[in-house]
C-alpha cells in the first residue's frame, strides 16, 4: 500500500512493528508421546513451533507471568500419524508410496478447551495443511500434544505474522523538456524496467501529434539511472 | 542477556522506575537526555525525527549506547528557556499520537472503501 505525506521514519517504524510487535498465535510447548521417526525430538519440536496457526490473536490473552495455562490463553492440538506397511496407490517417481508416508501439518486436530468452541466457532487449523513435519516409513509413528500461546515477533520469530515487510520511496520522475521522435524511442529502449512509453501528444504549434516520451510506470523504476547515464542524449 | 529481555520487565518495580527517565544536562541549559527503557530504533528514530521537525529544537539525536542493554537515549536541546526539553518532548509525543491516529483512520477508511468496491 502507498503512504502519502509521511516520512521515512514513520514508514520504517510501521515496518518494524509489523515484523516484531504484532501478536500471533503459535505452538510453544510440545509433549511428544511417541516419536519413532528418524527426526530427533527437538528438531521435530522446532519444526512444529514454526507452523503458522489460523486463529485470531485478539480472542486470546497473553499467558500470565505465572505461566499457568488456562482456556483463555492456551490452544491445544493433538497429532497422531503412523506409517503403515501398505501401499496407498499413489506413485511418486516410479516408486509406490506407503500409507501416511509424510507427517503433514494437516493432521493437527484441535481440542477445544473450556468455552473455546464458542469463542472460535469456525475452528482452529494450521494455515497450510501440506507442511511436511517428517517423512515416515512403515512402522514409524509420531504422536504428540501441542500447546499454543500468543506471542509476538520480538519474542521468537515464529510469532511474526509477516513473512517480510519492506518499504521504499516512490521514485519521482520528471521530464524537464519534452523528449520527442528518435530520442524518445531510444529512451524507451534504454530503460530495463520499461518505465517509459511513447504517446503521440500534440504540443502548441504542431497540429499533428508527435511521438513523445511519457512516464508510464514509475512504480517499476528501480533507480538504476540508465536513462540519465549518457547525458548527451 | 536473554532475548526476551528486549521487552520483558523482571519486576514491576523495575518497570515503574525504568520506562522513562530524564537527566538534565549539567553543562548546558535547556538540554537534557530522556532514557527510555526496553525500547529500540522503532521508537528512537521516530521520536528523533519528530523532534527535528520542531523549530524550537536546536539539537535532537538518539543513541543506543550498547546493543545488549535495551535502552534508548534521546538527547534534546531547545533554542531558549521558553520551552524546556520536557515541553518539547511532550509535544513531539502528542503530535506523533495525532499523526498515527489520522493514519490509522485513513487506513481503515481506505480498506472499507476497497471492500465496498470489491463487493
Amino acid at each position: 500500500f502507498d503512504l502519502i505525506g509521511v516520512d521515512a521514519s514513520i514508514a520504517n517504524a510501521l515496518r518494524r512493528i509489523m515484523l516484531a510487535e504484532v501478536p500471533t498465535i503459535a505452538i510453544e510447548n510440545v509433549w511428544i508421546a511417541i516419536n519413532s521417526s528418524i527426526i530427533q525430538d527437538e528438531v521435530l519440536a522446532h519444526r512444529i513451533g514454526l507452523i503458522p496457526i489460523r486463529a485470531d490473536p485478539s480472542k486470546l490473552d497473553f499467558l500470565g507471568a505465572d505461566n499457568e495455562e488456562t482456556d483463555k490463553d492456551t490452544i491445544v492440538f493433538h497429532f497422531d500419524v503412523e506409517c503403515l506397511n501398505q501401499f496407498s496407490g499413489e506413485v511418486k517417481n516410479g516408486r509406490k508410496c506407503f500409507v501416511n508416508e509424510m507427517a503433514l501439518s494437516g493432521a493437527l486436530t484441535w481440542l477445544p478447551q473450556g468455552n473455546q468452541a464458542s469463542v472460535f466457532p469456525e475452528g482452529i487449523r494450521p494455515v497450510h495443511d501440506d507442511i511436511v513435519l517428517a517423512k515416515l516409513r512403515p512402522g514409524q509413528r509420531i504422536e504428540f500434544e501441542a500447546h499454543c500461546r500468543k506471542g509476538f515477533g520480538k519474542d521468537h520469530t515464529k510469532f511474526s505474522p509477516a513473512a517480510t515487510a519492506s518499504y521504499r520511496l516512490l521514485p519521482d520522475i520528471v521530464i524537464k523538456e519534452p523528449i520527442t521522435g528518435k530520442a524518445a524511442l531510444e529512451l524507451k529502449a534504454l530503460c530495463p524496467m520499461q518505465v517509459f512509453d511513447i504517446e503521440d501528444l500534440s504540443s502548441p504549434g504542431k497540429p499533428i501529434g508527435v511521438p513523445t516520451a511519457v512516464v508510464r510506470r514509475p512504480r517499476d523504476c528501480t533507480m538504476c539511472r540508465e536513462c540519465i547515464r549518457d547525458t548527451d542524449k | 542477556p536473554d532475548r526476551f529481555l528486549t521487552w520483558h520487565w523482571e519486576t514491576e518495580e523495575e518497570e515503574e522506575r525504568g520506562r522513562l527517565n530524564y537527566v538534565p544536562d549539567s553543562k548546558k541549559p535547556n538540554a537534557g537526555t530522556f532514557i527510555l527503557g526496553k525500547e529500540d530504533h522503532t521508537m528512537g528514530n521516530l521520536l528523533r525525527h519528530q523532534l527535528l521537525r520542531d523549530p524550537s529544537v536546536r539539537f535532537a539525536g538518539y543513541r543506543i549506547p550498547h546493543p545488549l542493554i535495551f535502552d534508548v537515549h534521546v538527547r534534546v536541546e531547545t533554542m531558549d528557556s521558553k520551552l524546556t526539553p520536557i515541553n518539547v518532548f511532550e509535544s513531539a509525543l502528542l503530535d506523533l499520537q495525532l499523526e498515527t491516529d489520522i493514519l490509522s483512520k485513513t487506513f481503515e477508511a481506505a480498506i472499507a472503501e476497497f471492500d465496498a468496491n470489491r463487493v
